[in-house]
């Protein structure tokens, strides 16, 4: 299949910026992009922010459950009576 | 009324036979069992992964009510539908596959009740998101900023559109890939893709004053 000539703009870069970040593209699109990415200001602040983001989100702490919070739900849960729902 | 409940809470408690409790059984042994209708053998098998799903759905939900009764009708439904697990996947895998289902059709149903209210009255029901966070170093003002921005990331994610918070979640919180969460919500791996671009576009517009 004959290569389509594509032209790297911000439109494009956006396209392609959830595998960008994954990094997860083939070499050479990547390379593409990141020769946009290096000319221009406004997509390598908004890679620079989805980092960030992303980073803050996989630190969401863990919210750390209270014993008495899985005693109380089993209180409602024996298991026998699971049997005749 | 207090003093009932922790008895009846101490009775429900089902103690597990000698045999398994002096036994650290491999997984594939508890399943079988529990699968043969052994009880106590699926009591132990879920009381491995339960503070897991009730994480799972609270963050999920920001909401402790609504996280317990995702974690009951979870184990319920693995209860129920033991004998169909193929073990195709890990008991977890296929636990919180539950878990994620229930919990995303209770958001639904959140969102349809919210926008019902939200005719007659303005409701926002997002400002009392619990603040649980650890410690996790020793100087004050890290410990601060970093709740700052702990809290401001989880109110940010709850105000969301849902559709985008769900892939949001399952991708950049708990860090599945774009193939499980498209199997998950049954969307096609563009479609995650692109729900993934916009749900962060809308978090960066949120998290603008403090994310730059």
């Amino acid at each position: 299949m004959k290569k389509k000539r594509i032209e790297y703009n911000c439109e494009v870069f956006q396209e392609y910026l959830v595998d960008y970040l994954d990094e997860d593209l083939p070499a050479e699109l990547s390379i593409e992009l990141e020769k946009h990415r290096m000319v221009c200001r406004e997509c390598a602040r908004l890679v620079k922010t989805l980092r960030r983001i992303i980073y803050e989100l996989k630190k969401l702490s863990y919210y750390e459950t209270e014993e008495s919070v899985v005693a109380r739900i089993h209180t409602s849960l024996k298991i026998k009576r699971w049997k005749r729902k | 009324m207090l003093e009932k409940r922790i008895d009846e809470t101490k009775k429900s408690l089902i103690k597990p036979k000698e045999e398994l409790k002096s036994l650290p059984l491999p997984e594939s042994e508890l399943i079988k069992r529990a699968k043969n209708g052994n009880d106590e053998a699926f009591e132990m098998l879920i009381s491995r992964y339960e503070k897991k799903i009730y994480n799972l759905a609270y963050r999920l939900l920001n909401n402790e009510e609504d996280a317990a009764e995702v974690l009951q009708e979870t184990l319920i439904r693995a209860y129920r539908f033991l004998k169909k697990f193929q073990e195709r996947s890990s008991f977890y895998t296929w636990l919180y596959r539950i878990a994620v289902n229930v919990a995303l059709r209770k958001l639904k149903k959140r969102a349809k009740e919210e926008k019902v209210l939200s005719l007659d009255q303005n409701v926002t029901g997002y400002e009392d998101i619990p603040q649980e966070i650890p410690d996790e170093t020793q100087n004050p003002e890290v410990i601060y900023e970093r709740k700052k921005i702990q809290e401001a990331v989880r109110k940010a994610l709850a105000e969301i559109p849902e559709n985008y918070r769900s892939v949001i979640f399952l991708r950049d919180v708990e860090g599945l890939s774009n193939k499980e969460v498209a199997e998950i919500l049954k969307l096609s791996v563009a479609a995650v893709k692109s729900r993934l671009h916009r749900g962060r576009l809308f978090l960066k517009e949120k998290l603008k004053h403090l994310i730059n």
